[in-house]
């Protein structure tokens, strides 16, 4: 494949949900508690896509 | 309507996909270098991402949108539109009809057409599918500028200048390539983007249970039986028991059978992606793979339609309401955003947003592959210039991108001056698509069908569509563009009814046409047809890898009649 697209997606999953987490951190009440819980998911989310990726290498 | 004013961490994620999107063009500059890299991705996709590309073609923002929107008008019957009108199509296509697309090494659908049948069938089809294709990705842009302007104030002109340069620096660079992976980016958006808004909708009206209950407070004020909002059949033993005006013939033939697989199994746009796939077992797995997610889509588009309903006209309120056009009907196209505004604090908003942007873009850009393909190919290559150099030809794709962004750019310009320009698109594709699925039928099943019954029976069963929507019309309308414009034989209880039994009267003229007229016309010899025909072609192998196709489509099925069993 020209370009890994899993590392892509991963990479962009991280990109959004870090940005979440880290307005979450700073905002209070229900921004915060949405932005940093579903930021948090994207953010494994995008771990997990990372991951395959690197199993995928090393198969 | 209030406008939404976004935060800088808003502005901050869609920069971050936009940035994305026109990396992933850039990098895959280097790796496009012949046309078959340009329009076919190298014949090199994984199942995988060959079969969300294939789900996210479908998965443009006005379909987004439109479904949320059937969602709160009609209920969950929309789900018709996935369970019954989408699904078994797919398995249809995957199953049966992907080992003629791949295996005879056809570049289009048109091309197809013209290997099983001849020229002028080829012709006919790709200059209609290259209009509205065009047509298509204008009414897309025309809608993203829309929206924008509506909700966030943005300008009309910068916001459909901004995208078509986008979306034109991705494809010009990567082809098809470029546009699968955006599709696929596109899905994740949307599941990433949605599902917290399932999760805060169904929490606000108290769970399945709480929803469902006001649904059928809703429905009852409605005129309709209690259940009408939430359960799939059984409401359509007569048209005037359910929202959507249609009975369950009309249904199931018009959307389940005609309409679906006449979209799904001929719709080059669809096709391509599977077309790009790695091997032929990839290529019958694609559509395999993309029935998944296609079944579990209603949870993540209607049912936002559904509570947004469920609020502004159910007992309990909650905040919500959507709002009011001119004449006091409600918008139930600003559902979505509507929902987003509603329940999203900012950051999410953003990301729900970035998710409805990446639709738009990636709506037009599978329009925009589909059309370079089938001109280049079918058009230019087959007409204009035959037999020139590949390095020819890629460029042609290029300068076909730039011409078909820029014809879609004047599409939405007409579209603004024109109101009616949608209404006149889902006409076109109800006249085009319908009788299509009638001669791949007949063309791919029937080895006695020729060119000449293909070429009349298609011309034949869009003038009968045009005649039937010329002499019907919905109720509640007036002679003109939604019907009746030939005068007026019968009524339909609603659009979707009349717009379900003009494909059905499409197909059928369409089909039978082609049946006579090949009978009294010469076939072709059956050394000429191998590999076109179904009982003239060897069935597909398995490569060993996972389960056989035939055996996923049977789990599938399994799984798409249990949903209809339990919302029955």
């Amino acid at each position: 494949m020209a370009l890994d697209l899993r590392i892509v997606i991963g990479r962009l999953l991280l990109a959004i949900g870090v940005q979440l987490v880290a307005y979450g951190f700073f905002s209070d009440g229900r921004g915060a508690s949405m932005n940093m819980g579903w930021g948090g998911g994207i953010v494994a989310a995008g771990a997990v896509f990372h991951l395959i990726a690197w199993k995928g290498k090393t198969a | 309507m209030d406008r939404l004013v976004l935060a800088p961490i808003d502005y901050s994620i869609l920069l971050t996909y936009t940035l994305f999107v026109l990396g992933i063009g850039w990098i895959l500059k280097e790796k496009t270098k012949t046309s078959e890299d340009f329009f076919h991705s190298g014949h090199g996709m994984p199942a995988w991402i060959a079969g969300l590309a294939f789900l996210s073609a479908n998965l443009g923002a006005q379909e987004v949108m439109g479904m949320a929107a059937s969602g709160a008008k009609y209920g969950l019957m929309t789900s018709h539109f996935y369970w019954a009108g989408a699904v078994p199509a797919m398995l249809f296509v995957g199953v049966f009809m992907m080992p003629f697309y791949y295996g005879s090494k056809a570049r289009s659908v048109p091309e197809y057409l013209r290997l099983r049948f001849d020229e002028k069938t080829r012709g006919l089809n790709a200059i209609s599918f290259a209009a509205m294709t065009v047509f298509s990705s204008g009414v897309s842009l025309y809608a993203l500028g829309l929206l924008l302007s509506a909700l966030l104030g943005w300008n009309f002109d910068a916001s459909i200048l901004v995208a078509a340069a986008i979306v034109l620096v991705y494809v010009f660079f990567g082809g098809l390539t470029s546009a699968i992976y955006n599709e696929v980016l596109q899905f994740f958006l949307i599941v990433a983007g949605f599902l917290p808004l399932v999760i805060a909708g169904l929490q606000d009206v108290g769970g399945w249970g709480g929803l469902v209950q006001r649904l059928n407070a809703v429905a009852v004020k409605q005129g309709f039986a209690a259940g009408t909002y939430t359960q799939l059949w059984r409401h359509t033993g007569d048209a005037s028991q359910n929202p959507m005006g249609i009975e369950w013939i009309g249904l199931g033939m018009g959307l389940g059978f005609v309409l679906s697989f006449g979209y799904w199994c001929t719709d080059f746009l669809v096709v391509q992606r599977a077309m790009a796939a790695e091997s032929m077992d990839a290529a019958r797995r694609t559509p395999l793979i993309a029935a998944f997610p296609k079944m579990i889509f209603p949870f993540l588009v209607i049912v936002p339609g559904l509570i947004a309903i469920a609020l502004t006209l159910g007992d309990g309120g909650g905040g919500f309401k959507l709002p009011a056009k001119a004449d006091g009907t409600l918008n139930y196209d600003m559902t979505i955003p509507m929902m987003l505004a509603h329940y999203f604090p900012p950051g999410l908003l953003g990301l729900g947003l970035t998710a409805l942007m990446a639709s738009f873009m990636s709506g037009m850009a599978g329009n925009v592959t589909a059309f370079n393909t089938v001109f280049t190919y079918d058009i230019y290559g087959a007409y204009i210039r035959p037999g020139a150099s590949d390095e020819h030809y890629l460029k042609v794709g290029r300068y076909t991108t730039i011409a078909g962004i820029a014809a879609s750019v004047l599409a939405a310009y007409a579209a603004v001056k024109f109101n009616n320009i949608m209404d006149l698109l889902q006409l076109v594709f109800a006249f085009v698509n319908a009788p299509l699925f009638g001669t791949f039928l007949l063309g791919m099943f029937w080895k006695r069908a020729t060119g000449h019954g293909a070429f009349w029976g298609l011309l034949l069963g869009t003038v009968s569509a045009a005649l039937h929507h010329g002499l019907t019309l919905p109720a509640h309308s007036v002679p003109g563009l939604k019907g009746g414009w030939l005068g007026v034989v019968a009524h339909y209880p609603s659009e979707m009814a009349q717009n379900f039994w003009t494909a059905i009267w499409a197909f059928s003229v369409c089909f039978v046409a082609t049946f006579l007229i090949s009978l009294v016309t010469a076939p072709r010899p059956d050394e000429e047809l191998r590999g076109l025909v179904y009982s003239l072609t060897d069935k597909p192998k398995s490569d060993g890898r996972g389960m056989r196709p035939e055996l996923v489509a049977v789990i599938i099925l399994a799984t798409v009649g249990a949903l209809n069993l339990y919302f029955w």
